[in-house]
């Protein structure tokens, strides 16, 4: 529910003291887990599956990447082959692109170990009347708002993406995600969305919104609060992420059906 | 089945206490500050003669009882001139007395207004007091007297989180205090995210923290029960005092309703951040208030009445839309009952309730987000002194409570309402004080305690993969869940010498009701939520054991304990547990059970220009959860196994005092990531399974400072003033409260670490007055 995190956030940003850096001596094995992002959308775009292995904390490698593994995605008694590109990138055939109400499974098979994850991809919601506010929070920055309309009275669970000046934003501290959980179901004007530096947005924003599963919900929350500064009132670091891949893998593949919106924002 | 046979010995009781004893008077009555008419806690009645003595109740009351005889009665208490009385014992007699403060400096200076040996003396061990005249004298976080923090500089007792309310106690969490202003139980206590906390020092007249001996007469928490006494308001004369603080300012107005037989206090505090906020044309706005009322009246001789009550509210505003409110409300009505000399009593009506409101105007419907907890309780006390060895303490109490954990609403759309909980808190006890002897002195008691869930209400069945299976609804007035828990508590005290004694102590309790947060020092957000099929009772064990000795007439104390404890039932809760608006919230607890063990050392000097307090803790706080940890057993989150604190005060002159108190204590247990995975361009922290709170932060340490300057008392004005100057961290440590990792913008492969901080250096400056 977006007002219990608006005002979270709030309580925390008005109570977070300064940060020093430290030296940690945070020596560990690294056990190189396999790590998986995968992503099968309705746009026409790559649908694409990365793997990579974890690296010690600390550690400033670019995570290695894995090259030799057999990717493919099943759904509806069809086998979808993916093929490695370069860097740990494997892609579907360009002219595959995800249907909503499909089920899609993923499988890697790599080292003699076969990873399973599976995702089903949900009806799109409309998201219009895309606009700036200051933020009441923080006065360097906009709120994005819309007006958001879910589908049904059931739970539903949205990702929010943004491009400014031809950059897609989709690391997890840009990204938003909002679930209509506790609220029903309708049209909710003015939902945040974004807050975003004023001096970051030129005049356009380009709005993607992606109906996930609660599973990527939850990994998208937990790596969310993983990676947020924390505060007295915030759960100490500690809990695990947790990924739908099968096996010791970590991360997650998802599908999602997307709205994207072009917005101009009149400062 | 075991109330009527508790009820049937008590009743035994009651009537072979009607049989006459031959020979022997009672001598009872009350003792108050002449200056103020407020009774006092503790003050000490001797009977030279025959060596006996006893204390008065927390109502000031007092019963001896003596064979027929003449005897010098000494009345006397720390701070205050003693008085001897002479007295004919031919008959039952009352002996009310007022003692006269011996100096207005010298009260200053006081730790502890209480019997002087009693700390040897008395069986009853793990207490820690403060009273308001030391609370007033302490360094304080910006300039606020706060009796948490006070609390939190005792032994044994660890601090939440800096800066905050919140404290554990011998390894227990936070939820597992009890917290009584005026006997009514306050769920949050904090203010503004707990920097401060809701009791204002200005209308406290007595705090006693019981860490493990926690008297029979209460339960419901496992760890600690923290007794506030709200003033009774002056019964003499009409008075005022307040401060002028940097963010906030307070005022107090006591006087007799009717001199010596009524009297009224109201007592009021406002934080001002906002109002300068407003000025500078800055929107959002965060700020707090509540209010103290007490009244009082003695209808005769054996008939007191008291109705006090609290109202607090923290008012969070963000550009008008975002509005955030919560707050504690309660009601106390008491009546004070003397059947006879020998058998006081006391009935307590309390009503208690926290409430939180959200509300988000921005998003069109407007959407309110409402919580509320609430608890009507009866309880009757008895004290029945039976002979001046021998005290009988007995009572019954009920608690209603009610939570209605979260209501949702669009626009005039009722959006969501979890499930409303009802439950019925019982307890019935059974004290005895004893003195076997010259030396040994016993406190043994039994308390049952019940608790009852009831309709309307659902419950959910959730299987060993923790989901749900099933739910059952229960239908209006339906008691469809019963616990029933024995507590015995029993302390004895062997007096080797005239100045030292030997303690023991076990105490057994359980706990009903506990709180959703897995934050370190708690939300404003955080609901509780009851013992129910699924989820059972905690209960605690605990073993302590003592050695007590005063030096120098009493003036310095000593003392080192010991203590075991072990917890049942614990509740934790799963990695990202959704704690809020969740009607099946039991699918994210976790159960398993806690053990903590420790010493405390407490080094005392009461009195003289120079005095205050050195202790220091060695504890150790472990849980053991199979669910959790891959089952292996981790520090607890208040794990502080060394704890040192010290307080100094230094009267450098009449108007002019010195306080330093220095903090230590080992750095806070806490998780780090063993590696990291990118997703999206992110790095994100995997932990390794077995590691929870294997690390600590940094040792903690911090000194604060304050002095105190009185200033001139002008002949015949009634004003007195002074300004307080104090320093909080003053040696500007950097503290960590916990550690953050941030990936450089730069370079996404590059993660720096962060200790975050909360309080740097803060100094602060406060006018007190009184008239």
């Amino acid at each position: 529910m977006k007002t219990r995190i608006l005002i979270i956030i709030a309580i925390a940003a008005i109570f977070t003291g300064c940060k020093k850096e430290f030296n940690l001596d945070l020596s560990s094995d690294n056990k190189k887990y396999l790590t998986v992002e995968g992503q099968i959308t309705d746009q026409q775009e790559p649908q694409y599956v990365k793997l990579t292995r974890t690296l010690s904390y600390l550690n400033g490698d670019t995570p290695e990447t894995v090259d030799n593994a057999t990717v493919f995605v099943q759904y509806d008694d069809k086998t979808v082959n993916y093929t490695f590109s370069k860097d740990g990138l494997y892609l579907a055939p360009e002219d595959f692109i995800g249907k909503v109400g499909t089920t899609y499974k993923l499988t890697i098979l790599l080292d003699g170990k076969e990873y399973t994850a599976t995702s089903t991809m949900y009806p799109p919601h409309t998201t219009e009347n895309i606009h700036a506010v200051d933020c009441p929070f923080e006065s360097k920055n906009y709120d994005i708002l819309c007006d958001l309309t879910t589908n049904t009275e059931d739970d539903e669970y949205m990702m929010f993406r943004y491009e400014l000046n031809g950059v897609m934003h989709t690391s997890i501290e840009d990204i938003n995600y909002i679930t209509n959980a506790s609220m029903g179901s309708g049209t909710f004007a003015n939902t945040e969305i974004f807050s975003i530096e004023k001096d970051e947005i030129k005049d356009e924003i380009v709005v993607y919104n992606y109906t996930i599963d609660k599973p990527f919900f939850k990994f998208l929350e937990a790596a969310q609060n993983a990676t947020s500064e924390p505060s007295p009132i915030s759960a100490p670091p500690g809990a695990s992420i947790p990924g739908n891949i099968s096996g010791d893998a970590l991360g997650f593949f998802f599908a999602a059906s997307v709205t994207k919106v072009t917005a101009k924002i009149e400062k | 089945m075991n109330y009527s046979r508790l009820f049937a010995l008590i009743i035994s009781i009651l009537l072979f206490e009607q049989l006459p004893a031959q020979n022997k008077y009672t001598l009872s009555g009350y003792l108050k500050d002449k200056n103020n008419g407020e009774t006092l806690i503790g003050a000490t009645v001797y009977v030279e003669e025959t060596g006996n003595g006893v204390t008065t109740n927390p109502y000031g009351f007092y019963s001896l009882s003596l064979p027929k005889g003449k005897y010098k009665v000494a009345l006397s208490y720390i701070g205050y001139n003693k008085i001897v009385k002479e007295i004919n014992l031919t008959s039952n007699i009352t002996l009310n007395a007022e003692l006269e403060g011996e100096n207005v400096q010298l009260e200053s200076v006081v730790i502890n207004s209480r019997k002087k040996d009693e700390n040897v003396s008395k069986a009853q061990m793990g207490i820690a007091k403060i009273d308001s005249k030391r609370l007033s004298s302490l360094p304080v976080l910006m300039g606020e007297s706060d009796i948490m923090k006070a609390i939190q500089l005792m032994p044994g007792v660890q601090t939440a989180s800096e800066g905050t309310s919140g404290f554990s106690v011998r390894g227990g969490s936070i939820d597992q205090n009890l917290l009584l202003l005026d006997e009514a139980p306050v769920y949050n206590a904090s203010h503004l995210l707990g920097f401060f906390s809701v009791f204002n020092s200005d209308a406290i007249k007595d705090a006693t923290l019981y860490k493990g001996d926690i008297p029979a007469s209460n339960g419901g928490r496992l760890s600690s029960l923290l007794d506030i006494r709200m003033k009774d308001g002056n019964m003499k004369d009409y008075h005022a005092q307040g401060g002028i603080g940097l963010i906030a300012s307070r005022l107090t107005v006591e006087g007799p309703i009717k001199k010596d037989k009524g009297s009224f206090i109201v007592s009021g505090r406002r934080t001002y951040l906002d109002l300068f906020t407003k000025l500078a044309d800055f929107e959002n706005s965060l700020y707090f208030y509540d209010a103290n009322i007490k009244g009082n009246y003695i209808i005769n001789e054996n008939n007191r009445v008291y109705i006090s009550g609290y109202i607090g509210r923290d008012v969070m505003k963000a550009n008008s839309d975002y509005i955030m409110q919560w707050g504690n409300a309660t009601i106390t009505a008491r009546w004070n009952h003397t059947f006879c000399s020998k058998l006081f009593s006391n009935l307590t009506l309390t009503y208690s309730n926290y409430s939180y409101h959200l509300e988000n105007k921005a998003m069109v419907p407007t959407l309110t987000w409402k919580s509320n907890l609430q608890d009507a309780s009866l309880k009757y006390d008895f004290s029945h002194y039976l002979s001046s060895s021998f005290t009988l303490k007995y009572g019954i109490s009920g608690t209603l409570h009610y939570i209605e954990p979260g209501k949702i609403n669009k626009g005039s759309e009722m959006a969501k309402d979890a499930n409303h909980k009802r439950s019925l808190e019982n307890g019935a006890y059974l004290l005895a004080e004893q003195k076997i002897g010259e030396k040994l002195s016993l406190n043994y008691g039994l308390r049952l305690s019940t608790f009852h869930n009831f309709g309307p209400g659902q419950e959910y069945t959730i299987n060993s993969e923790y989901e749900v299976t099933d739910t059952v609804n229960y239908a209006r007035n339906n008691f469809f869940n019963n616990y029933y828990g024995w507590e015995p508590r029993i302390s004895a005290n062997y007096r080797l010498t005239e100045t030292s004694s030997l303690k023991a102590a076990y105490n057994r309790t359980h706990q009903y009701l506990q709180m959703a947060s897995n934050s370190s020092s708690g939300t404003p957000l955080d609901v509780w939520f009851f013992s129910s099929p699924y989820v059972e009772p905690q209960k605690s064990d605990q073993y302590s054991i003592g050695y007590f000795r005063n030096f120098k007439d009493n003036s310095i104390e000593f003392s080192i304990e010991g203590f075991y404890k072990e917890m049942e039932n614990q509740i934790d809760f799963k990695d990202n547990a959704d704690l809020l608006l969740n009607d099946q919230l039991e699918a994210e607890l976790r159960f398993g059970k806690a053990y903590s063990y420790g010493m405390e050392i407490l080094l005392r000097k009461n009195t003289g220009k120079f005095n205050g307090w050195v202790s220091y803790t060695l504890s150790k706080a472990k849980r053991k959860f199979e669910d959790l940890n891959n089952g292996e057993a981790y520090n607890a989150p208040y794990d502080h196994p060394h704890n040192i604190n010290v307080v100094a005060t230094y009267k450098i002159s009449p108007r002019l005092e010195a306080t330093a108190s220095w903090v230590y204590y080992s750095g806070s247990p806490i998780t780090y990531p063993s590696m990291r995975f990118q997703v999206f361009g992110s790095n994100l922290p995997y932990y390794n399974p077995g590691t929870k709170n294997k690390w600590r932060l940094p040792d903690y340490h911090r000194l604060d400072l304050s002095l105190t300057l009185k200033n001139k008392r002008k002949p015949g004005r009634k004003w007195e003033s002074d300004w307080n100057f104090a320093v909080y961290n003053a040696y500007n440590r950097y503290n960590a409260y916990s550690v953050y990792f941030e990936t450089d913008k730069e370079n996404r492969n590059q993660i720096k670490t962060y200790k975050m901080v909360l309080f740097p250096v803060i100094p602060s400056i406060t006018y007190n007055f009184k008239f």
